[in-house]
């Protein structure tokens, strides 16, 4: 297939694919923003048990979790114009980006969804009781007891989220959009060098989840500043004393060896 | 002056409190004893409807409230005249031990900045934490958390302080500076309200000692007398169990 391998080719297709990288980055920011909002409006309803909305929730994150993402882009760009047809809105000339950044933002929302509902639900109880007590109002015990310190536990998981979304948006070629991958493709069949192409675009990739990941370690330093390293709670176990009886509690990183924390 | 006119809570069909009526005074300290499951934790959490009652009516001073019909006004209101001490502290973990003591002043009483931090510093040192102001819950003892803890409820200037179970999760050798504490500020004349099973405390400290049992004030009356002549059978065997040392005297 292709031309013999020649390296030079790698480092000459650098700048080429490096000149596309804004687009790459424009899906993954535009996603993550419309991933919070509707992320947000998805884990709200199951957080506060609201009956039907609840249920529609649960619905809408076992579509997102449970179909490839490949499959719901095709979906949204030809279905969706379809049924905005049939009430008389024409998309057929609306960007494919406009589609794209929808699509995994919907999907992104499916996970942030659940990953705000599991830090919401990790903050201790005795945390949100407190603040009532001091008297605060439930939107302020939310805003300024309970949601700091959910995003100090979700910063983790974020962090995965958005590596994923960075890998996933290589998919957005198959639209013909012209991102990353779109090009590698491109350079890669003008030039007939592949490998090379592919080699260049893996390494990109690479360079921008190690930067993404350190900046959201960072990140989850700040917010966790009031967990002290020295605190045993860094160690793998610790004895925590919780009125009469004592409990221990596992720390599980993502790490090798768990201990992380 | 706080009056509770026939509080009742169920969690399910698991009756928890029955009926109960307490009256404290300004400046008074009530100790509240009794087994655990006896309802004295869930009555101390009614009070500033941290727990729901099933019924009754709660008066601070002025204020009074129908528990069972409670607008989200009224509960606001019974809360900012009302604060409590955790028997896990439950200080806000991601806020310094001062930012602990100025939060409710700044949120919800409105205090500029300055004045919050000036007067936090000065309530933080009254406890003993005077060189502690920027250290996190973490990295605090148990007795200085507390203690924290206390100087947050005092920042609020309550009508009552409700102290659930203040030295229960503590270290045996960190209890007593806790209890200096409590003693100090009760001294002040402050109105506190205190679950506790520190009965050396309730002698000394308490102005009235009630006894609960089964979701019901079996007795109450001045310390000397609960302790020393308690009328009902229970009552005895309780204080019996708790302070064996009464029975041997030297």
């Amino acid at each position: 297939m292709g031309a013999p391998f020649d390296f030079s080719f790698v480092l000459s297709f650098f700048p080429k694919l490096a000149s596309t990288l804004g687009i790459t980055l424009l899906i993954v920011a535009g996603s993550l923003v419309v991933g919070m909002l509707v992320g947000f409006l998805i884990a709200l309803p199951r957080l506060y048990r609201i009956p039907a909305l609840r249920t529609f929730s649960q619905v809408y994150v076992s579509f997102f979790r449970g179909t490839p993402i490949l499959i719901q882009l095709f979906l949204f760009y030809y279905g969706l114009p379809e049924i905005l047809k049939l009430i008389g809105i024409d998309m057929s000339k609306a960007p494919v980006l406009v589609f794209v950044i929808l699509t995994y933002g919907l999907h992104t929302g499916a996970f942030m969804s659940e990953m705000i509902r599991a830090s919401v639900m990790a903050v201790d109880r005795g945390q949100l009781e407190a603040a009532y007590a001091v008297g605060m109002t439930g939107r302020q015990a939310f805003t300024r007891i309970v949601l700091p310190q959910a995003l100090a536990i979700a910063v983790p998981v974020f962090s995965n989220l958005v590596i994923a979304l960075l890998k996933d948006t290589s998919l957005a070629f198959t639209l013909g959009v012209m991102e990353m991958t779109g090009k590698a493709q491109t350079l890669g069949s003008v030039t007939q060098h592949f490998i090379e192409s592919y080699i260049a675009l893996a390494l990109i990739y690479l360079v921008v989840s190690f930067t993404l990941e350190k900046l959201l370690k960072a990140l989850e330093v700040r917010l966790l500043r009031h967990e002290l390293p020295d605190t045993p709670a860094r160690s793998g176990f610790r004895i925590q004393k919780k009125g009469s009886y004592r409990r221990v509690v596992a720390g599980i990183g993502t790490e090798k060896g768990g201990a992380e924390l | 002056m706080i009056k509770l006119t026939n509080i009742s809570k169920s969690f399910g069909r698991n009756p928890v409190l029955k009926s109960i009526d307490l009256t404290v005074n300004k400046g008074e300290v009530v100790v509240i004893l009794g087994p655990s499951g006896s309802g004295k934790t869930t009555l101390l959490r009614c009070v500033n409807y941290l727990e729901k009652p099933s019924s009754g009516e709660i008066a601070i001073g002025d204020f009074r409230m129908n528990a069972e019909h409670a607008s989200k006004k009224d509960i606001h209101a019974l809360r900012q005249k009302t604060a409590m001490v955790f028997q896990q502290y439950n200080l806000f973990k991601h806020k310094t031990a001062i930012e602990n003591v100025m939060e409710g002043l700044v949120i919800v009483k409105k205090i500029p900045k300055d004045e919050a931090r000036k007067r936090s510093a000065a309530l933080l040192e009254k406890v003993g934490l005077a060189g502690k102001l920027d250290a996190y819950p973490s990295q605090l003892s148990g007795g200085q958390q507390q203690r924290v803890g206390i100087a947050r409820a005092l920042a609020l200037e309550p009508e009552v302080i409700l102290f659930d179970e203040p030295t229960s999760a503590l270290d045996p050798e960190l209890v007593g500076e806790v209890l200096e504490v409590i003693r100090k500020i009760a001294k002040e004349g402050i109105t506190m309200i205190v679950v506790t099973h520190e009965m050396g405390f309730a002698r000394d400290v308490a102005n009235h000692v009630v006894f609960m049992d089964g979701g019901v004030i079996v007795e109450e009356g001045p310390p000397a007398q609960l302790f020393n002549h308690p009328r009902e059978e229970r009552t005895k065997q309780f204080l019996k169990r708790i302070t064996p040392e009464l029975n041997y005297s030297i």
